[in-house]
């Protein structure tokens, strides 16, 4: 086996201590996300409550996949995982992009980053060393600049996370960038990198060599043909995600003006985009090539920022919401987050529960023009868009009806913007997911595609019903995604060739297990990995329990259960608070937890064990 | 009968037209409605049948099967059934 290495740094002292990662933990959390978790438990232990998210005891943890910078098929991520500053409870959040595989090449898996340095700094990884520097004029810039000043200053071949004005001040929705829309977005990373003085992480040089290349090469060739007879593949890498507007607006289920309505203006289907489309372009690794190069200077948007930016806030101009799109990449904050808080602050406007008072000018929707000035308040921390900058936080310094309109679920704004209200699947799925309302940790989406029931049994070995909108046997199959995601975010796998995620024939454990072969040396089965995807929600839900998560945090927001929805095919449908929590016993049940979402004795016994271990 | 479809996303890009109309004998189902797209216009038929992603017809606002009739001045609505991103 190619022995895997970390780094714990103490940016306090400058410190660094080098560990290989034991075979055992390998084994049990495979990498990416799953070490990251492991890492994040050992330092917050009993205290996770008190510890302050901006504080120096708070570690921020940059862990690659396990695969990630090989030619395993878009093994392109990495995870950035602490305690949250936007929920106070599990940060962590996956990215994309060029800076996993380049972390790797320097000779870094993981980098565990504790105390706070003493100065505006930054992180260099290079040949195996970590050195840090001063950011001595790179504080400031905005995410593009400051990769521009980083690869001017270190050469060709640096590639470097950084953060914004956004995490510079504590945004709690501020992320962590690579390239100019590469994002690890979710959870507020980059404001605890901001908390730490860190500018950015930059890393070059080196290489990675599979453990058996050849076979690397053979197994990337048949994954790729197989993959490339998709359909969903296909059309990914000819129009990107915003194809996927049209078909959530035409059935009723674009999230528009806070979830008041579900429905938006057709301006903002994907050929609208394509006139802004430069060429498509694709991370390290790829064989989909979904993401689009924008004419306005930036990359994307995807449909979540179609949807979150544009129809949640009443905006129906692709320019606009290009532009917009490209504000949040440059200043470092989550689309998703951003778009959620902006538009419940316009229901709140419109409801007259807050008034110019606080928001010093008029809240409309569609009123780009206030949007673009108000992220960047949000920003910079000025005036309202100080109160904003909170996130979902804000709810404790405004009127106690306010938290009835804001659409999240553990604190973090919903990241999809389809609204879940008919499939009741995804509603659980966003319930249940460990960092909060999230649609890449579990989301079922086969379920709307009506698949024959020959498919379904195979795919997931037990029965399912075909209907989106029934409660009934659901909470297996979201338990069956939460594994099978947590195993690809392990090993840096985009979301895009996971199977279950908008396809049945895509990637699966026999391919992960024929890649992990090739890449590391590793022999892990079938069943080993999947058991592997069950260890890691089992810890991000042991780790949920230390943050003071109890039964009545995996629930909804208030408008999915009271609200039906308005219009479209959709029409009339909510969510059933009785059916809801019969089908939460059903997911307890099915990931052998007890009736408050405990884990067992036994498994929470196997858990601290690896705790302990050295 | 005459029946105008709307082709939604990705459909419309094979013909490069966001509806087509079709003459169907009297009575027909929108499984009938699918097998006559796919002869009438070719360069559907493999979006139509792909394996991975079923097609939705949407009857006004309603999802239809394929056993829903379809009635003169019918304007189906055709789009891969897909959620989220």
């Amino acid at each position: 086996m190619i022995e895997p290495r970390e780094v714990t740094i103490d940016l306090s002292s400058g410190s660094a201590q080098w560990e290989p990662i034991p075979e055992r933990l390998a084994r049990a959390f495979l990498g990416g996300r799953g070490l990251n978790m492991l890492h994040l438990a050992r330092r917050m232990g009993g205290g996770a409550r008190q510890v302050d998210p901006f504080g120096p005891q708070n570690p921020l943890i940059f862990g690659a996949g396990m695969l990630s910078g090989t030619l395993a098929p878009n093994a392109a991520r990495f995870n950035v995982s602490a305690k949250s500053p936007e929920t106070l409870g599990l940060g962590d959040s996956n990215c994309g992009g060029f800076f996993a595989a380049a972390m790797r090449k320097a000779g870094f898996d993981r980098v565990i980053l504790l105390g706070q340095a003493p100065e505006p700094s930054y992180l260099l990884l290079q040949d195996g060393q970590a050195t840090l520097l001063p950011a001595d004029g790179l504080w400031g810039l905005n995410t593009r600049e400051v990769q521009e000043q980083l690869k001017a200053r270190h050469g060709p071949g640096t590639v470097s996370a950084v953060i914004g004005p956004a995490g510079e001040n504590r945004v709690r929705m501020a992320s962590v960038m690579t390239g100019l829309k590469n994002t690890a977005g979710r959870t507020g990373m980059g404001a605890v990198m901001g908390s730490k003085n860190l500018k950015a992480i930059v890393a070059r040089g080196g290489k990675l060599e599979s453990a058996d290349p050849a076979a690397m090469r053979r197994a990337r060739i048949q994954q790729t043909e197989h993959l490339q007879r998709s359909g969903v593949v296909k059309v990914l890498g000819r129009l990107g995600t915003p194809f996927l507007y049209d078909v959530s607006n035409r059935l009723g289920a674009i999230r528009t003006r806070n979830s008041q309505d579900n429905f938006f203006e057709d301006s903002l289907n994907a050929e609208r985009f394509e006139e802004f489309s430069e060429k498509m372009l694709a991370c390290s690794s790829c064989v989909v090539h979904c993401r689009h190069k924008n004419k306005l200077g930036g990359e994307g948007p995807e449909y979540s920022t179609v949807g979150l930016l544009g129809a949640n806030l009443g905006i129906a101009s692709p320019e606009q919401v290009i532009r917009l799109n490209n504000l949040v990449n440059e200043l470092g904050m989550d689309a998703s987050s951003t778009g959620t808080i902006i538009a419940w602050a316009m229901e709140l406007y419109q409801r007259g529960l807050i008034d110019d008072r606080l928001t010093q000018s008029r809240l409309e929707w569609g009123d780009f023009e206030r949007v673009y000035a108000l992220i960047q308040d949000m920003a910079y921390r000025r005036g309202f868009g100080a109160l904003l900058a909170e996130s979902a936080q804000a709810r404790h310094q405004l009127p106690a009806q306010a938290a009835d309109y804001l659409i999240a679920v553990k604190d973090l704004p919903q990241s999809d913007p389809h609204d879940v209200r008919y499939i009741k699947s995804f509603a659980l799925g966003i319930a249940v997911a460990s960092r909060g309302a999230d649609h890449l940790r579990n989301r079922p989406t086969l379920d709307i595609l009506r698949l024959p029931d020959r498919v379904r049994q195979e795919l997931f070995g037990f029965e399912t019903s075909p209907d989106p909108t029934a409660y009934e046997g659901k909470a297996r199959m979201v338990a069956w995604h939460d594994d099978m995601y947590a195993v690809a975010d392990c090993l840096g796998i985009c979301r895009f060739v996971t199977r279950g995620f908008n396809s049945p024939h895509l990637l699966g454990y026999e391919h992960f297990s024929e890649l992990i072969q090739a890449g590391t040396g590793l022999a892990l089965a079938e069943d080993e990995l999947q058991e592997a995807g069950r260890r890691v929600i089992d810890l991000e839900r042991w780790l949920n329990l230390q943050f003071g998560r109890t039964r009545a945090d995996d629930t909804l927001p208030r408008r999915y259960f009271d609200d039906p929805m308005p219009a479209r095919a959709t029409k009339g449908h909510r969510i059933e608070r009785a059916k809801f929590e019969v089908m939460l016993d059903e997911y307890y049940r099915a990931r052998g937890w007890d009736e408050q979402g405990r884990l067992s004795p036994e498994r929470a016994g196997e858990l601290e064990g690896y705790l302990l271990l050295p | 009968m005459r029946v105008t479809v709307a082709l939604g996303e990705p459909f419309w890009r094979q013909v490069n037209a966001r509806e087509v109309a079709l003459e169907l004998p009297a009575g027909a189902t929108v499984g009938l409605l699918l097998d006559a797209l796919a002869r009438s216009y070719p360069e559907l038929k493999q979006a139509l049948q792909d394996e991975d992603l079923p097609t939705a017809v949407f009857l006004g606002d309603q999802l239809a099967g394929p056993a829903s009739p379809l009635g003169e001045g019918d304007r189906p609505t055709l789009l891969w059934a897909l959620a989220g991103g």
